[in-house]
């Protein structure tokens, strides 16, 4: 740690803050370029000796920027975008004028502000990790800054009063103080940080002043609510994470496997035209603004069956669509839906789909479900009469129908014995049937991700029935569909997800833009609608399942990482509050019969702070001890003296010896007196001593330059004393004249 | 208002910490607006990233406080015995500064006196320099030095001086007061002089100043005497022993030093020609001391040397409605050992007598900048 190096520390945190912005808003090629011109502006102020550009000039430019930014805010939208563009220019101004403490004070306030932009605008898991890299360089920053401003402004008081400015102090030793600050600031800070985090309340006062963020800066699922038919090109095969899926079983353990897959049943698609399917306008539409949803955040089917078991998912959406629809994802049949925060809805209960209003963060919330097999109400289906069968399967008839696919479909009911005609044959063999078709599809049709345009003017469906075979899972369920619809079967078409990618360790699934998946559902009886799905299971399987590589197995890892950034930072809200701070099952209860507000236990939150408090105080004191008893104690009167240089690493050398020998020499009294108080017991040492001595002294504070000579000297003497120590007394021809050499040496300065 | 007693010594006063107080800069208020903005960016996006940037903001707060206040409740400064300044000249005071903290060091301290008033007067220093401690650690003590430029003669009051730190985030000035009443003694500005006055007030003897008076250990030749056992062989004068037929030693002079009286006759001058005076008699008592010579100062009888004739300068007072007996002067009289004539530097030549000339008007009595 030395402040002379916080220049430097301002250019790595230049470069922080604009990754952090190039991360947060998907602007890599603005970073890249931010960081290129960033290290030439450094790297041509260095040559030039820490001497910027003009000042004029600078504050020309920065007027221009400004000038610019003003004219794009009147132009355009005035977003965090904008500022977080703004402030990167004039970072790249003021790297170019770089002076004084007050340029690198600015160049810092610049890299906070920009970080701060960037997290505006993405609370991601790298903006995270970049951030809780940002923050500790940040602080050291700040705290070196301090020094190396105070060094600079006693330098210019030094300067006005006519005199010499203080000598700094040296490095080493104050790293070990600065690294003691530093880690106490960082821990301090990060505790009641967190403590901030997870006590300020949540959910009032959102786009109070505006929303700040532009509606694109957010990611969508690649979700569609209608299947276009015929396109040519690829299916997409992104791996962008969509959301993740944690499936309860009725017992409210967490189920699921690398085999078991879940469908999580989206959009609804009734309508078919010209190989398009759309969502049928809702007779039974049901709004709910946000206000109105319940304090318990629950909106309940009709139709539960409390004898039958219930599923529930667990989902968390890594991003809602900003200030749009978005489909609400479920399992089938849906019962209840629990959210973590209320937003706008629509729900259609014809088809049991949800849409939501999206406000570009993520969403947390669970779905109570039923598997459809089970889903019989009873008695409903031997009270159904011909008269209401017949009218079932009226409306269940494609319009315009397709003579091409109802061929077909009679000929694979022909073939699996069961009659192709509604009136003819009996309402509980509609099952029969439906599977009878989904297995000639998964039987003699291959699954392509390659899309290819059909025959001008054909059907997309026809033409995948007829002509070309293969096709993706659209095109499988399309053809079911129409297929059920032609034998008087009512079938419809199902967008949503798979969900495949098991992770044991956090016993959920990750669901990702490639998983996207489309099937069918058919009445089978009244009431009772079942999935089929036609797509060959194996194919399906082979497309969606998870490959074992090292890469794959990284990402795996980084999926789970940011799974568990999402779940507990970014998702983080009023619910999760009140279950963190101690809000009793009973109390939600309550709140959810709307007897009364959720209540916090407060004796609960006060004990976790105040255990954190100690637990953190205790560590930093532990730290603050250790590093107490490793640093060197300090001069006692703040006189450092300069580390002996290499050219004079004989006298140390004498020291050791002296030590050796048992004559240590005191640490408060000088060589020579040492010299002369140990005369009488070792006259020979004493008069090595002295020598040596004399010479140090000569160079260390007389200023003077040692000529070669004199140090080998010194040397000798040194070799002597050794030889003194080993032998217990030196030789009878050395005594009478110590040090030949070294006298000579010394003698001829003048010395003696 | 607390006081409390951080140094005693017998017979000095003690250095009285009176209180602390904070002040917040620019820094301070771009900080806080900061903070300010991040909470209700936290609120208004309920982005948690920014709740925690705004709870690391809280923080900084709090460990600034934490640090910086309980660094300062552990300093202790004790202002040392200033050694006299003199006009234009930067002065020193010195600080002793001790970290009495077991566990904080001490960062980035300054060390100011809060005024430096001369004694029922205006203040008397430009603005100071003050006395910066980068790093003390725990337990430890430091002397350190505070460099000030005196714009007017005569004793200067001190009082209360304070101790501050911005570290560790420089948010707020954290200062710590303490009073310890002494005097700094501000003598006249240092005035070169001509070499034809300091050869004309310097008295010279045949090497200089120094003037034989009797036998010593000098350079000069004094007589001879017979060669006693023990006498070093080199003083043996071997041509008058080969005349004289006996061994006959060299006895040299002993060195004394001159003595001059040095008056200073303000005889009317007004007050710019007073302290031009009073500056001229400094820098004459100064060139005597440099030269080896002993002086002595008309009205001085605080038997010091030349340090209370300094004093006594500093000090000096222009009696009001004095009777002009003449032009303003200096008058050097050789005293004993001295040979020649007494010597008068009248100030309406002072151009002859200070290299460079005199000083502006106003420059040896003006405000601080």
């Amino acid at each position: 740690m030395n402040p002379d190096r916080v220049p430097f520390l301002a250019l790595v945190l230049t470069l922080l803050s604009m990754m952090l912005y190039g991360v947060a808003d998907d602007a890599p090629g603005t970073a890249l370029a931010g960081w290129v011109v960033a290290i030439g502006a450094w790297v041509v102020t260095q040559q030039r000796s820490g001497r910027g550009m003009p000042r004029a000039l600078a504050g020309t430019l920065i007027l221009l920027l400004l000038i610019a930014t003003v004219f794009r805010a009147m132009t355009a939208e005035v977003d965090v975008t904008l500022f977080c563009q703004f402030l990167i220019g004039v970072q790249l101004v003021k790297l170019l004028d770089r002076e004084k403490a007050r340029d690198i004070a600015q160049l810092l306030v610049l890299a906070v502000f920009l970080a701060i932009g960037a997290t505006l605008l993405s609370p991601g898991l790298w903006v995270g990790v970049l951030a809780l890299i940002f923050v500790p360089v940040m602080v050291l920053a700040v705290l070196q800054f301090q020094v190396y401003r105070s060094r600079e402004a006693a330098a210019d008081y030094a300067n006005e009063a006519g005199v010499r400015p203080p000598p700094p102090v040296r490095a080493g030793r104050f790293g070990r103080q600065l690294f003691r600050v530093h880690s106490f600031s960082l821990a301090t800070g990060v505790v009641i940080a967190a403590v901030v985090f997870i006590v300020m309340p949540r959910g009032a006062g959102q786009d109070a002043f505006g929303r700040w963020v532009t509606p694109a800066a957010q990611r969508t699922t690649g979700f569609n609510d209608s299947v276009s038919l015929g396109g040519g090109g690829l299916i997409n095969e992104s791996r962008e994470v969509v959301l993740e899926l944690t499936v309860r079983d009725p017992r409210g353990e967490p189920i699921g496997g690398r085999e078991t897959i879940y469908y999580l049943r989206g959009a609804v698609l009734e309508n078919y035209r010209d190989g398009e399917w759309s969502t049928r306008r809702p007779r039974s539409r049901t709004r709910v603004p946000a206000a109105e949803l319940g304090e318990d955040m629950t909106w309940r089917f009709s139709g539960e069956d409390t004898r039958n078991l219930s599923y529930n998912f667990e989902i968390t959406l890594r991003s809602t669509p900003t200030n749009r629809d978005f489909y609400l994802f479920t399992g089938w049949q849906p019962l209840r839906i629990t959210y973590s925060r209320a937003l706008n809805q629509v729900y259609n209960s014809a088809v049991r789909t949800v849409v939501l209003r999206g406000d570009g963060r993520p969403l947390t919330y669970s779905v109570l479900w039923q598997p459809a097999s089970l889903f019989v109400r009873p008695g409903q289906e031997d009270a159904e009469s011909n008269e209401e069968n017949r009218e079932r399967r009226a409306a269940s008839r494609p319009s315009p129908r397709s003579e091409v696919i109802a061929e077909v479909a009679r000929r694979v009911l022909d073939e699996s014995g069961i009659d192709p005609d509604p009136d003819e044959r009996g309402a509980d063999e509609d099952a029969r049937a439906a599977m009878a078709i989904e297995s000639y599809l998964r039987e003699n049709f291959g699954y392509t991700l390659v899309l290819e345009r059909p025959t001008v003017g054909a059907d997309p469906t026809e033409w995948f029935l007829t002509e070309r075979g293969v096709g993706h899972c659209e095109y499988f369920a399309s053809a079911m569909a129409l297929m059920c619809r032609e034998v008087g079967i009512h079938a419809r078409v199902v967008t949503g997800y798979v969900a495949t990618e098991f992770s044991e360790s956090s016993r959920s699934y990750t669901v990702r833009e490639s998983n996207a998946h489309a099937w069918v559902e058919a009445l089978i009886a009244p009431g009772v609608w079942r999935r089929f799905d036609p797509t060959p299971p194996g194919e399906l399987m082979a497309v969606h399942s998870v490959s074992d590589t090292v890469w794959r197995r990284i990402g795996r890892w980084i999926d789970a990482l940011e799974s568990a950034w999402v779940r507990s930072v970014v998702s983080y809200d009023s619910s999760a509050q009140a279950r963190l701070l101690g809000a009793r099952d009973e109390d939600n209860r309550r709140a959810g019969r709307g007897d009364e507000e959720p209540g916090i236990d407060v004796f609960r939150v006060g004990l976790g702070v105040l255990a954190s408090i100690v637990i953190v105080a205790g560590i930093a004191y532990v730290l603050w001890r250790l590093l107490s008893r490793t640093a060197p104690k300090p001069a006692p009167s703040g006189f450092v003296p300069e580390p002996i240089p290499e050219e004079l690493s004989f006298y140390p050398e004498m020291l050791k010896l002296l030590r050796e020998r048992g004559l240590a020499k005191p640490e408060p009294t000088p060589p020579l007196r040492h010299a002369s108080v140990i005369a009488g017991s070792e006259p020979e040492v004493s008069g090595v001593v002295d020598e040596v001595s004399r010479v140090f002294y000569r160079a260390r504070y007389g200023g003077a330059s040692l000529t070669q000579g004199e140090i080998d000297g010194a040397w000798r003497g040194v070799e002597k004393l050794r030889s003194i120590s080993s032998n217990g007394s030196a030789s009878s021809g050395s005594s009478s004249g110590p040090l030949p050499a070294l006298n000579g040496a010394v003698s001829e300065n003048g010395v003696r | 208002m607390s006081e409390r007693r951080v140094s005693e010594k017998p017979g000095k006063p003690a250095a009285v910490r009176v209180g602390r107080s904070y002040r917040s800069g620019t820094s301070g208020a771009l900080y806080l607006f900061t903070t300010i903005f991040l909470g209700i960016g936290a609120i208004n996006a309920q982005n948690n990233l920014l709740f925690f940037a705004f709870g690391l903001a809280i923080a900084g707060l709090v460990v600034s406080g934490v640090i910086s206040g309980a660094g300062l409740m552990g300093l202790r400064i004790e202002r040392l015995d200033p050694p006299p300044g003199e006009v234009g000249s930067p002065g020193v005071i010195r600080y002793r500064v001790s970290n009495a903290n077991r566990l904080v060091p001490l960062l980035c301290v300054w060390v100011e006196e809060r005024a430096f008033k001369r004694a029922g007067d205006a203040k008397s220093c430009a603005k100071p320099s003050p006395a910066y401690i980068e790093l003390l650690a725990p337990g430890a003590s430091t002397i350190v030095e505070s460099f000030v430029v005196p714009t007017r003669r005569g004793v200067v009051e001190l009082g209360e001086f304070r101790g501050r730190s911005g570290f560790p985030f420089g948010l707020v000035s954290k200062i710590v007061r303490f009073r310890q009443p002494s005097e700094w003694t501000v003598r006249p500005a240092r005035l070169e002089l001509t070499r034809a006055a300091s050869e004309r007030i310097v008295p010279r003897g045949p090497r200089g100043a120094d003037v034989s008076s009797g036998r010593g250990d000098g350079q000069e030749f004094y007589g001879l005497r017979e060669y006693t056992e023990g006498d070093s062989i080199r003083e043996i004068a071997w041509k008058p022993s080969a005349r004289a037929g006996s061994l006959l030693v060299m006895q040299r002079t002993s060195p004394k030093a001159a003595k001059v009286k040095v008056r200073f006759d303000p005889a009317g001058a007004d007050a710019e020609a007073f302290e031009l005076g009073l500056a001229m008699t400094a820098s004459v008592l100064r060139a005597c001391q440099e030269s080896g010579v002993q002086t002595s100062l008309s009205g001085d009888d605080s038997k010091r040397g030349i340090e209370g004739q300094l004093d006594a300068l500093a000090k000096a007072m222009q009696e009001p409605g004095a009777r002009p007996s003449g032009p303003p002067r200096i008058v050097i009289e050789p005293g004993t050992g001295a040979g020649g004539r007494g010597v008068e530097l009248r100030l309406a030549e002072a151009s002859r007598w200070l290299a460079g000339g005199p000083p502006e008007p106003g420059a040896l009595e003006r405000d601080p900048r």
